[in-house]
């Protein structure tokens, strides 16, 4: 029973962790798009409904 | 440079400045409450009663209610000044406004380190508490687990954060006077709670008492936390006092039951070594119901204190990075959630690392150290703010009593404090000391060149004038 707690948790640090980082990587590449080229990335931020 | 430009205007027209900050101001006096309360109650489920190992029963209620008197002093200090700051950030903003950049580069770090640390306190009583239920379970997941998730909602903002702490905060408080309802101690046949058996007074003296006093900041460490919250709440002049003195009856009173509960039902030798002191007393009582509870109150707790200090820390090392005290990187917000994302991220490791040493006594420590020191700083502040612009010169929404004793009497309660610290954990104190010198010294070579001093203290002199000593 221990054992499955273990692992359970170890599980959920993976997808918590995925999700977390997934995040924050995919803000990074936004923002690196976003200095490169501005107009395409306001574009694209309207289209994802995220500009506000 | 033209590119920086168009993203600075692309960003200017897509969020304009008011519109943005409006969005952000949510939070009011009960959020204020849960954020301070929240981040300190755990001090009444587990540390605290290292004042008993240091001083002896009577020296932690002593400390218990010495400390709590240097806070009121504190908070009204603080309420004095923050009232009249150009902008959020508790005493971090005032030392950068009184003291100039390096006291504020220090104040800021403490506030860091003082909640980090009290983050990995947190997670290490959590992993302990599920290991006291089965010795096969790894407290390592289970620490790493609750950061991360308590990371990751701060990540996605401030209000969720706070609203989740809030329940957290209240049922906790429940457990603790349910316990104190469960020992009958109105009926002086039936209550389960022995005082004159199992306290020990004062073993060591006053220099015990001088310990008590130290580790006794442990009851409301990390409530001066509520002054961050300023920049998202709706009415921060009420709110902030509002909630902050509040949270302080709230947690006198939590303190003072939690003493008389532990002290009546667990001998002090053993109360003194406790890691759950709480959830111990609870199965003391002999009551399943209650020991549930309180097993729930105490993980709840750490919980409420671990997500409350995720904030504080991010924001104060945000509020470093936005002054360029540290690399501007950090001060980036989350496009969506409007979180200092990468404070949060940068920050979790430190924490993790912390918790992953099992030290409780030692993370403790430091963060006590950190807080005095900031403390400290305060009272410093407090003077300074009153010879720079005396009674009448400016406009104050809150004047504290009693001055100059109040800073005084603060001072000396919190030197107290160092010195019982001192006592048992002088090469902490040293440790700290050097650490915070070396990132003083880091800060000067490296850092100081990049700050306009014009710039920096453009909000404080364009709101008061100049002061009429600098």
């Amino acid at each position: 029973m221990a054992e499955l707690c273990n692992i359970g948790a170890w599980i959920l640090c993976l997808i918590v962790g995925a999700l977390l980082f997934g995040d924050f990587i995919k803000t990074e590449r936004r923002f690196m798009e976003e200095k490169e080229n501005p107009e395409a990335a306001e574009g694209k931020e309207e289209r994802d409904g995220s500009a506000d | 440079m033209e590119a920086r430009i168009n993203i600075q205007e692309t960003e200017t027209r897509k969020n304009p400045p008011e519109a943005s900050h409006s969005q952000r101001r949510v939070l009011g006096p009960l959020h204020v409450w849960a954020l301070g309360v929240g981040i300190v109650l755990v001090g009444e489920f587990m540390g605290w009663n290292l004042t008993i190992k240091q001083g002896g029963s009577l020296a932690a209620l002593i400390g218990l209610w010495t400390m709590g008197m240097m806070y009121i002093g504190q908070v009204m200090m603080v309420s004095e000044m923050s009232a009249v700051m150009p902008e959020a950030g508790g005493q971090y903003t005032m030392a950068k406004y009184l003291l100039g950049p390096l006291a504020a580069f220090n104040v800021g770090l403490m506030l860091v380190f003082e909640y980090a640390m009290l983050e990995a306190g947190d997670v290490i009583v959590v992993g302990q508490l599920l290991n006291a239920l089965n010795p096969a379970i790894d407290p390592l997941p289970f620490n790493i687990l609750t950061l991360l998730v308590l990371a990751f909602i701060n990540y996605r903002g401030a209000q969720a954060t706070l609203t989740l702490n809030f329940v957290i905060t209240a049922i906790a408080f429940a457990c603790v006077v349910l316990l104190l309802m469960s020992t009958n101690f109105f009926d002086p046949n039936a209550t389960l709670l022995d005082l004159k058996a199992l306290t020990d007074g004062l073993p060591y003296g006053y220099l015990g008492v001088m310990a008590g006093i130290g580790y006794s900041c442990w009851f409301f460490l990390g409530i001066e936390g509520t002054a961050m919250a300023a920049d998202e709440c709706r009415s921060p002049n009420r709110a902030i006092p509002l909630g902050a003195i509040v949270g302080l009856a709230t947690l006198l009173i939590g303190g003072t039951i939690t003493w008389f509960v532990c002290s009546g039902l667990i001998p002090a030798g053993a109360l003194g070594e406790s890691v759950y002191p709480l959830y111990e007393a609870a199965l003391a009582t002999g009551k399943l119901f209650v020991a549930v509870a309180l097993f729930v109150g105490s993980i709840l707790a750490c919980l409420a204190s671990a997500n409350g200090c995720i904030n504080d820390s991010s924001h104060a090392w945000a509020a470093l990075s936005r002054d360029t005290l540290l690399p501007d990187l950090f001060a980036k917000e989350h496009p969506r959630y409007g979180s200092h994302y990468r404070a949060i991220i940068f920050l979790l490791p430190i924490s993790l690392a912390f918790a992953m040493t099992g030290l409780l006594d030692q993370v403790v420590t430091f963060s006590i150290f950190s807080a005095l020191m900031v403390y400290l700083l305060t009272c410093i502040m407090m003077l300074r703010f009153r010879k720079m612009y005396p009674l009448g010169t400016i406009r104050r929404g809150f004047i504290a009593p009693l001055m100059p004793f109040l800073p005084l009497l603060v001072a000396v309660i919190v030197l107290i404090g160092l010195f019982g610290l001192h006592l048992n954990y002088g090469i902490n104190l040293i440790s700290g000391a050097v650490f915070y010198l070396l990132a003083s010294i880091w800060f000067l070579k490296r850092r100081a060149k990049f700050i306009d001093k014009d710039r920096f203290l453009a909000a404080g002199l364009t709101k008061w004038g100049r002061p009429k000593e600098l």
